[in-house]
């Protein structure tokens, strides 16, 4: 049983793992994959848990039979191989079974009439990738200062490290609606709103990760840039700021991940019966699973959205994460 | 008036409980064109003194005078010279030799002439462009110490800078060092030397000075009376070799 299941099973696990430790050297896959190979070795785990007791019991039961012929060594690795054969094959064929029926409902949705609202995915996507990069800027314009002046200060650094953390780790939609209501009651704007909701999805990522950057920068070369008389802008420009480039670019794909998170819950928003809304690709998602229940254009704001993310990963932050960790590797 | 004096230094560290003690009433004149080594037991607090003298690292108590004066933060006429290198490694070998030019003010056609001509002394011509990831640790610290002479410091502070280097590279490295300090032409007046090689502390300094650890301190300050070039077969040599492991070893 263990040769059969467990053996490829496990490699195919730890096929993941390998990837995801290489993947400090190069990004293999970012998004949705990443997820994918986190969950392998758990996956295997689970199932262990889950099939193993039952196939014990097979097994005993198997081998309390009464004894046929004894299988010679090679016989019963051939025995075990048709056997492996069989599940695969099997496997595979569900699995493609399960696909094609997948595909087929996905064509089947799309080839209905698509809804008037469609029309507005192009502008809509513009718009909430618009409110990204400006809840980014925000981000930025924020973060690396704190971390440049963590950076000067060891007492600063260990003052905002732990408040970072609590700060952080409270979840941010709990937060949403009383931003929105005070958002709303004050400005009237929702867009201003919606900002700041991505916002909250996004800073803490980079402000942890630019924290975590500026405490790997190694001492020597801290005190080599004293020595040699460095004025504090010369020291952020040729050490601290390159030293956190990677962690920077690390940061940001996190961030921009949390902020889409944030983004679908933060372009529409229901309270006391009254619906608050800016046009943007979360919106349209809100509205279609929330109101009018229109199957297409769900699926069709997820495509596009899916599809901005991952173009995204792959033009800008892939190539960026691949330049940075080249160019500012901290290993000398 | 001596060139360097310290005076009744001092330094504690806070550590978790409470602070720890690491240097005790460290006093010692420097004379102008002095090579000092300082050796001792690890953690005796070698590197601190260092820093002390150069002001990267501030004193619990005591005085540092340079040329008579108090120095006020740090003194950019001693040039530091690193065990690990040091370098930014994404900088270029040039870049990284530039380091401490801007902070004297050198328009930047200055800071690319100065450093080309220290890349050539430390025999690094042609690897201008390179980046420290591409070379071997005898380069490496070629162009630390490329880095540390291009300032022109009157004073060159070495932190066990061939610790990290095979011996047949660190013979070398060695060897240029006296030409260097020797060369008539080079602004370098005086070099501080931390090791806890004794040998190498031999054939290169005027003077040893031998510490102790817990809390770090001065047992012993000997001149090197040896003829130069030295010679580590020598008799002679031996003889001090022995008489410095002994003070070391006496206080454990
Ligand atoms: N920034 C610091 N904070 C706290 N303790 C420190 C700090 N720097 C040095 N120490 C402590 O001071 C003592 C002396 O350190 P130092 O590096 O000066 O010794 P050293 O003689 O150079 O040792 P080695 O030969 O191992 O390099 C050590 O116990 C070290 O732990
Ligand atoms: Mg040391």
């Amino acid at each position: 049983m263990d040769m059969i299941v467990w053996q490829p099973l496990s490699t195919w696990a730890e096929k993941f793992k390998y990837e995801f430790a290489a993947s400090s050297g190069a990004v293999q896959s970012l998004g949705m994959f990443d997820a994918l190979s986190g969950v392998g070795p758990a996956v295997t785990r689970a199932l262990r848990s889950i099939l193993v007791p039952p196939i014990r019991l097979i097994g005993r039961a198997i081998a309390a039979l009464p004894r046929g012929p004894e299988l010679s060594p090679e016989q019963s690795r051939r025995v075990a191989a048709i056997v492996r054969t069989l599940i695969i094959g099997s496997i595979v064929i569900f699995l493609t079974w399960a696909l094609m029926r997948g595909f087929i409902a996905l064509v089947r949705t799309l080839s209905q009439p698509w809804p008037s609202d469609a029309k507005q995915i192009p502008e809509a996507i513009l718009l909430s990738t618009l409110r990204m990069t400006l809840a980014y800027a925000i981000s930025l314009a924020w973060t690396v200062p704190c971390a440049l002046a963590a950076s000067e200060s060891p007492r600063f650094n260990r003052v905002l490290s732990p408040i970072a953390e609590i700060v952080g780790s409270m979840p941010a939609t709990a937060l949403f609606p009383i931003i929105v209501i005070v958002v709303i009651q004050i400005t009237g704007g929702m867009n201003l709103a919606s900002i700041l909701l991505i916002l909250t999805g996004m800073q803490w990522y980079l402000l942890f990760n630019l924290l975590a950057g500026i405490n790997q920068v190694p001492e020597d070369l801290k005190e080599a840039a004293r020595a040699f008389g460095l004025s504090r802008t010369a020291r952020w420009r040729k050490l601290i700021l390159p030293a956190v480039t990677p962690s920077l670019i690390t940061g940001s794909i996190t961030a921009w991940g949390g902020g889409w998170n944030a983004l679908i819950l933060s372009e529409y928003f229901v309270y006391k019966n009254q619906t608050y809304q800016v046009l943007g690709i979360g919106s349209l998602l809100d509205a279609a699973t929330y109101k009018s229940g229109n199957g297409v254009m769900i699926l069709l704001s997820l495509l596009s959205m899916i599809a901005v993310v991952l173009l995204l990963n792959r033009l800008m932050w892939r190539p960026l994460y691949n330049l940075a960790t080249e160019r500012y590797r901290l290993d000398y | 008036m001596a060139f360097l004096e310290l005076k009744n230094i001092s330094k504690s560290f806070a550590h978790a409980k409470g602070m720890l003690k690491v240097l005790e009433g460290i006093t010692f004149d420097v004379e102008e064109g002095e090579f000092v080594a300082i050796v001792g037991p690890s953690g005796c607090g070698k590197s601190t003194l260092l820093r002390i003298i150069n002001g990267i690292v501030p004193m619990s108590s005591g005085q540092v005078l340079y040329r008579g004066r108090q120095v006020d933060g740090i003194n950019l006429e001693c040039a530091l010279v690193f065990q690990s290198f040091a370098l930014l490694p994404w900088l270029s070998v040039k870049a990284n030799v530039e380091l401490g030019l801007e902070a004297q003010g050198l328009p930047p056609a200055e800071r690319e002439k100065r450093a080309g001509i220290y890349i050539d002394k430390v025999g690094l011509d042609g690897f201008e462009e390179a980046y420290p990831r591409e070379l071997s640790g005898g380069m490496k610290q070629r162009v630390g110490f490329a880095r540390a002479l291009a300032v022109e410091p009157k004073v060159l502070m070495l932190d066990e800078p061939f610790s990290a280097l095979d011996a047949l590279t660190a013979i070398t490295l060695r060897e240029e060092l006296l030409d260097i300090w020797q060369s008539p032409d080079m602004p370098v007046k005086n070099i501080v030397h931390v090791t806890h090689i004794i040998e190498e502390a031999i054939e290169l300094a005027d003077r040893i000075i031998v510490m102790a650890a817990s809390p770090g301190r001065i047992v012993k300050d000997l001149k090197v009376e040896l003829p130069r070039p030295r010679d580590r077969r020598a008799e002679a040599f031996n003889a001090l070799t022995d008489k410095v492991f002994s003070l070391i070893e006496e206080r454990g």
